[in-house]
């Protein structure tokens, strides 16, 4: 009513000062209003409440039966008796457990680079050194530039129970500046939840002939050269700020300028590690750098637990359980390899935990990201305490990445990042049922069960023609194959060369196998999975975060030669 | 019989697990006395019969007959055993991860060894069952300059920084010839990469060490100004010059490789001019024509005993070149520069005796002593004397034999290799796989 005053007849300079003073009081009633209204879509405008849910928060006392309410996208309220508001939608928890969103502390997921841009040939030698900027060193690029939501991609980890994920791409040596993402929205605006989270190294070789570098000692001596240009360079320009006048200025270096926060120790760096040497060599730069350091991967760990030990470094240890080469083992021949990886890698989590070092847990390295829960669920069987995995994937990925007041547990005010599930979280009968992303509900649906395989294993031995639907077009090879009943292997012929067909299996007329593709001297592993159908067969072939594509064989046939 | 290669994997299941725990867990420096062997010095002491060598935290502490062993220290009887000091190999390239040559570039003088030491290569257990302790393992010979090379003693199932041994001067590893030419590899892209003539790899070595010296000047002016109490600027630090002035310094040890007499004669040359010494001439297998210039400039000569013919520049090559160039005063060695006939090294030494009449002493110097001077680690190794470090290497007969094996190898007080126990081991987890078969069959 009062509003209605603010119209009421003044005459004269009263009346335009007034109006001046009371538009600026309606005007913040406004901004005030709209505050307390936002504008949002229907999602998320929903208010949860998830009742009667044994709740473990992983920081703080375990609730054995509580309320959440979600309101903002943010836990409004946790508690054994915590009120459920009335606008609220309600979820009967009973039955159910909640625990805080997973975190995969390294992945490529959603990363979608540009082409590379063609390298110049390398001049003689007897030119100088090739300019920083190429061969591999990239700390410049943000991740959060190169991001694509990628809806199925995404699903697949949320049913498994992880929303958020580190985020930065992998090729290279200096590879880029990692994010932050949760895993729910249309846009990578909306996702990120930390950005820059740290710049990251791979102790990788840059591709091509006369590339530098081609060899492990010349990355790492590039990395070295490249720390102490970035010295160089900031102490150039500040003596250059303080005295412009009468001072040549330097040049600018856009590669230099992205590494000037990692050598003050503002931007921490992590490295990549492949195996028990790489863990080595990242502590060497590290202490010679004086560089906020983590390390990730670090599948050998075990093999430096003195290292490792010796000073406090946050560990992102990867459920890749796959030898290296450089393992004894593995120069031993496959059986005693893939001994080593059943028995051996597998223990890596525990060794370290049992050593009281404090981890969080990845799927780098993995081919299918999706297999991270189930090789945790081994990790554990191996002896890893199954709390200890929980914190690993939750409040310790948090607080290593800086993110612990955001994410990592469920408390008041943090992020609505929450999983509830069917039995306990690791538990290899546990069902994942709801998980919430910055308070957006998704039900996770029970996968379509396969018509049950019937009869005796299709014979698929012989020669296909085989066709990929890329997202650059269609594929086309031609595949031989070698069938023990209900196993097989073989060999598919592309421009490309020729890649290998292993751990084929088929029972009645589905059939799963991996292809071991060759791309530029890197070797990459897509599952595929089909149906037989005759001579036809067709189904999908999953290429890490490259996404699913669709395949399609039709057998060649046999030539009948008549006289 | 079906069965069989399942036992056989099994016995390799079980290696495995045998060859595992030592990865883990790393010892340096015990006590032991080796008892009553037929010990050859190579030092003062001479050969001394039925001599015992008492080890005391990893350095040789007493040599002589009849030495008791302190209480608790284990004693290893060497009777109608040769004990001779650890076998050093000054040219091997194991051990190392991700490729020996930066091959981008003729002149990688930045890049070290020291960053990419692969402790689990099986080949350094290999160079262990041939009595070898030492090893300088280096740079491919892809470029003109290569790198850094690291020497490490042969611990094997210790981490990479516990194999480095840190006594051993910085050195750097230069080639010459063909293979910096590249004239031994398939050209690629159709653009050869600089150099591809023996005039061209010299032009390129004083490029580079005219470079270190402006650099090294850089350097020595901001040094003087910071001295007179300015504030100037340091210069860009550049890590493949940096090595180069520790070098013209006197402060890193240039290896070189090198096949034909002229090559040989322009690197001498060429080190002379800008004031460094050469330590060592690596495979120079036209040394014997160039003996004289070579003893006279002082470097070491680390060749293969009788390798010839496998390559163009090597058909000078004579079995008399280590006899000749020894004959002239030259320190010389014999190398394996293979991951596998590091275990033999004691043969090839052998054949000193036999094509160049070559004592025996000095054929055996010619892969422990002489080793040890031409990687400037000869005051701790390459020899059994009193404070050198305890690394022995001991056989069932002379170790020039024909017949010889190598029983037991020890490096700083520590058994790292021995026969008799790995091959009981052995054939104890073959029983075990075999009879584990043989449970699963009867089931």
């Amino acid at each position: 009513m009062r509003l209605l005053l603010y119209f009421k007849p003044v005459v004269g300079r009263e009346l335009s000062r007034c109006l001046a003073k009371e538009w600026a009081v309606l005007f913040f009633v406004l901004i005030l209003c709209g505050m307390l209204i936002p504008v949002v879509s229907a999602e998320e405008g929903v208010v949860y409440a998830i009742k009667d849910c044994r709740i473990v928060p992983v920081v703080g006392e375990e609730i054995p039966s509580g309320v959440i309410v979600i309101r903002d996208g943010l836990i409004h309220a946790i508690g054994a008796d915590a009120a459920i508001p009335s606008d609220a939608v309600v979820i009967e928890g009973e039955g159910l457990i909640a625990y805080p969103g997973l975190i995969d502390s390294h992945t490529k997921l959603l990363v979608k680079l540009p082409k590379e841009p063609e390298r110049p040939a390398q001049q003689a030698a007897a030119s100088p050194q090739p300019s920083l900027g190429k061969w591999g060193l990239s700390p410049d690029l943000l991740t959060i530039k190169v991001l694509e939501p990628n809806e199925k991609a995404m699903e697949r980890l949320r049913n498994l129970g992880i929303t958020t994920v580190l985020t930065v791409p992998d090729k290279g040596i200096m590879v880029g500046q990692s994010a932050v993402v949760n895993l729910a929205g249309d846009a990578i605006a909306d996702m990120v939840v930390k950005s820059p989270a740290a710049l990251h190294i791979e102790f990788n070789t840059a591709r091509g002939m006369r590339a530098y570098p081609s060899s492990l000692m010349g990355a790492v001596a590039l990395i070295r050269q490249t720390f102490y240009d970035v010295i160089d360079y900031k102490l150039r320009w500040e003596r250059y700020r303080q005295h412009p006048r009468g001072m040549r200025r330097p040049p600018t270096d856009p590669v230099l300028e992205a590494l000037i926060p990692v050598v003050e120790g503002k931007l921490p760096v992590v490295f990549t590690t492949k195996n028990q040497n790489d863990i080595r060599r990242a502590y060497l730069i590290a202490r010679e750098f004086n560089l906020k350091h983590m390390i990730s991967g670090a599948n050998e760990g075990w093999k430096q637990i003195e290292l490792l030990k010796s000073k406090t470094v946050p560990l992102l240890i990867t459920m890749n359980f796959k030898a290296p080469n450089t393992a004894f083992e593995a120069q031993q021949g496959k059986e005693v390899k893939e001994r080593a990886e059943k028995e051996i890698y597998p223990l890596n989590a525990f060794k370290l935990h049992e050593a009281g070092l404090k981890f969080a847990i990845n799927s780098y390295g993995l081919t299918r990201s999706t297999d991270l829960t189930k090789n945790l669920q081994t990790a554990i069987e191996k002896g890893l305490p199954a709390e200890e995995a929980l914190r690993a994937m939750t409040i310790n990925a948090a607080e290593f990445l800086g993110i612990d007041q955001q994410v990592g547990s469920l408390e008041k005010g943090k992020i609505a990042n929450i999983v509830l599930s069917e039995g306990e979280l690791f538990a290899k009968e546990s069902k994942v049922k709801y998980v919430f992303v910055d308070g957006k509900k998704f039900e996770v649906k029970a996968p379509k069960k396969k018509p049950a395989a019937e009869g005796k294993p299709a014979n698929i031995a012989g020669e296909w023609t085989f066709t990929i639907e890329t997202p650059m077009g269609s594929m086309e090879s031609t595949v031989s194959i070698e069938q023990s009943e209900t196993t097989f292997t073989g060999t598919m012929k592309t421009e490309m060369g020729e890649w290998e067909i292993h751990s084929g299996s088929i029972e009645g007329n589905q059939i799963t196998f991996t292809i071991s593709a060759n791309i530029m001297g890197e070797t990459v592993e897509m599952v595929a999975e089909g149906t037989v159908e005759e001579d036809i067969m067709s189904g999908t072939i999953e290429a890490g975060e490259a996404g699913t594509m669709d395949w399609k064989a039709v057998k060649v046939p046999t030539l009948l030669i008549h006289e | 019989m079906k069965r069989l290669p399942i036992i056989l994997g099994g016995i390799f299941i079980s290696l495995l697990i045998l060859l595992l725990p030592p990865l883990i867990h790393t010892t340096y420096g015990q006590d032991l006395l080796v008892k009553n062997g037929k010990v050859v010095t190579l030092g003062k002491k001479g050969t001394i019969e039925g001599g015992d060598v008492l080890i005391e935290k990893g350095r040789i502490k007493k040599i002589g007959k009849g030495l008791r062993a302190p209480e608790g220290v284990r004693v290893i009887d060497a009777s109608e055993m040769w004990v001779i000091p650890g076998i050093i190999d000054t040219h091997t390239h194991i051990g190392v991860e991700g490729g020996v040559n930066e091959g981008s570039n003729s002149v990688t003088s930045e890049v070290r060894i020291i960053d990419v030491i692969w402790p689990e290569n099986i080949s350094i257990f290999y160079a262990l069952t041939g009595g070898c302790t030492t090893c300088n393992t280096m740079h491919g010979s892809a470029n003109t300059i290569g790198g850094q090379n690291v020497v490490i003693k042969n611990k094997w199932g210790v981490s990479a920084d516990e194999l480095i041994y840190h006594r051993a001067p910085k050195e750097l590893k230069f080639a010459l010839g063909e293979n910096v030419k590249q004239s031994n590899f398939p050209r690629v892209s159709g653009q050869p990469r600089y150099p591809t003539t023996r005039m061209g790899v010299e032009a390129l070595l004083r490029k580079k060490f005219t470079e270190a010296r402006a650099y090294m000047k850089k350097w020595d002016d901001y040094n003087k100004q910071k001295k007179a109490g300015k504030n100037p600027i340091p210069p860009r630090r550049d890590l493949q010059l940096d090595v180069l002035v520790e070098l013209l310094q006197g402060k890193v040890r240039a290896q070189v490789h090198c096949y034909r007499a002229d090559e040989i004669l322009m690197m001498l040359k060429v080190a002379e001019e800008y004031g460094f010494k050469i330590s060592s001439l690596e495979h120079v297998l036209e040394g014997y024509k160039v003996a004289d210039a070579i003893a006279a400039h002082g470097a070491s000569c680390s060749t293969f005993a009788d390798s010839w013919g496998y390559k163009m520049e090597a058909f000078d090559a004579i079995p008399y070149n280590s006899a000749l160039l020894a004959e002239a005063g030259v320190n010389i060695t014999i190398n394996s520069d293979s991951g596998e006939r590091i275990r033999r090294l004691f043969q090839d030494a052998a054949k000193c005796v036999k094509f160049g009449g070559m004592s025996e002493e000095d054929a055996l110097k010619t892969v422990t002593i002489n080793s040890a001077k031409c990687l400037g680690i000869d005051k701790w190794v390459g020899s059994i004397e009193e404070g050198k470090d305890g690394d022995l290497a001991i056989f069932n007969t002379n170790p020039l034999s024909a017949y010889t094996r190598c029983e037991m190898t020890i490096i700083e007080g520590k058994v790292y290799f021995d026969r008799k126990a790995y091959q009981e081991e052995m054939e104890k987890l073959r029983e075990e796989a075999k009879k584990k078969e043989e449970k699963k069959e009867k089931s």
